[in-house]
Parts: structure tokens; sequence; C-alpha cells
């Protein structure tokens, strides 16, 4: 009985977990995918194995890096699963419009049609510390690179953004 | 004392890098002052863009268990 209802608690805590930090997840995995299905498909598999190997979570600190190498993971099986067809960037950018104009302004439109553009080795530090809110060396740890490297996508990644939205880069400076 | 490369380049990595020595730079200099307003202003744009809308159901969370099916009501 005692069991059961330390079960039910630890349930309901990792469900209330998981509610909270879904639509992050779901957000990073769209950045990462730029596909809103493939996004849902890897959230939902992501949170099943979670579910599995939560007693491998020692730090609940820890539990925003913790889900996205399962992410990273599941998107990762996603290739190994299906071959995907090579999609032109334009249509890929009409096919998620929904989600990417959403009624709002047309210049964040455009900021979301660039970042679907921008190769995926500067996109995802770009998320990781924007919207993800990492510092450098959590990014570091999560892509297994050194700081400097991170550093260094975070400035290409920013400066190619700002060369795709026509922003005035005059200031901007050498690589 | 960094110069305006380094410091531009420091800042694009990361705006919200709130190293003095960057503040020091950016006090000092015109030019970088007016390119930090610049690039603070794009990143908050891109801040919200980053935060695309979701589906209606993506806050909620799929059970990770079936439910148990209904009971049967008894026949009297």
């Amino acid at each position: 009985m005692k069991d059961q209802v330390g079960g039910n608690h630890k349930r309901a805590r990792f469900q209330a977990l998981c509610q909270s930090l879904r639509p992050d997840l779901l957000r990073f995995a769209f950045w990462l995918s730029r596909d809103r299905a493939l996004a849902e498909d890897v959230v939902q598999e992501t949170m099943l194995r979670a579910w599995k190997a939560q007693d491998s979570l020692l730090d609940e600190a820890a539990v925003k890096p913790w889900f996205l190498t399962i992410i990273r993971r599941e998107y990762a099986r996603s290739f190994e699963r299906k071959r995907f067809a090579t999609v032109d960037i334009d249509e890929l950018v009409a096919q998620e419009e929904p989600m990417l104009a959403a009624a709002e302004e047309q210049n964040l439109a455009e900021l979301r049609a660039a970042l679907f553009r921008l190769p995926d080795e500067y996109r995802e530090p770009l998320v990781l510390q924007v919207l993800m809110g990492f510092s450098t060396a959590e990014i570091a740890r999560e892509l297994g690179l050194s700081g400097a490297a991170v550093l260094t996508r975070l400035f290409r990644a920013r400066k190619q953004l700002r060369v795709l939205c026509g922003e005035d880069t005059s200031l901007d400076p050498p690589e | 004392m960094i110069d305006c490369t380094r410091y531009r380049q420091a800042m694009l990595a990361q705006p919200h890098d709130a190293d003095p020595a960057l503040r020091e730079h950016r006090e000092s200099c015109r030019d970088c002052n007016l390119f930090t307003e610049r690039l603070l202003r794009f990143e908050s744009g891109l801040e919200r863009a980053l935060r695309v809308a979701l589906p209606d159901a993506a806050g909620e969370v799929v059970p990770l268990r079936a439910r148990s099916p209904p009971r049967r009501r008894s026949s009297i």
C-alpha cells in the first residue's frame, strides 16, 4: 500500500515535470528537425524513454539537459528508422508556415525562415542558448564540443542570420 | 583592453555577456555602443522568433500509461 502511494506520487511528480517542460522541448525538437509532426513524435518518444529511465535522473536540477540529450538521440534514431528525402528549404518553410508565421509580424516570419536556412551546426547551439537558456559550458557538454568551438558557432550563427535577414551588418566584425 | 573586433565577436557569440571588460569597452566606444543597440534589438526578435506557437494540445502530456478500460455495467 505504502509502495503504491509512493509510486503514484512519483508518477504524478514525473508527469508534472513533463508537463512543464513539454512546450520548450517541443520547440527545441521543432527547431532541430524543422518539421512539426516529426518534432511531436520525437518528443512523445522522448517522454516514454524518460519515463522508463527516470531512475537514472539523479539530479532534478539537471532535468532539462537530461531531456535534451534524449531528444537529440531520438531525433538521430528517427534518421536510422527512416531515410528522409532531401527537401528544398523553401518547401520546408511553406510546409511549416502555420507554425512559423502564426499571424505575427512579418519580420518574425522572415527571421524564422532565416533560421530554417541556417546550417544545423549553427542553429542547434543558437537554439540551446537563446531558447533553452543554456550556458556555453552546458552547450559544449550537450554537443560534445569545446567552449571555444561553441562560441565560434554562436558567432557565425548570428553573423549568418543577420545577413540572411538583411540586417545592417556594416559594423559586424570579420571572421 | 579589448579592441572593437574582439568586442563585437564576443557580443555576437554572447549578446548578454556581463563581462566588465566588455562593458568598459562599450562605454568608451560610440560605434560599439551603436552595434550593441542594434544587436540587442535583433536578439529580442530572435528570442520571440524561436518561441513558435505550439499546436493547441502541445501543453498536454499524453498519459504515459494506458488508462484502464471502462468498467462494464452489470446488467440487472
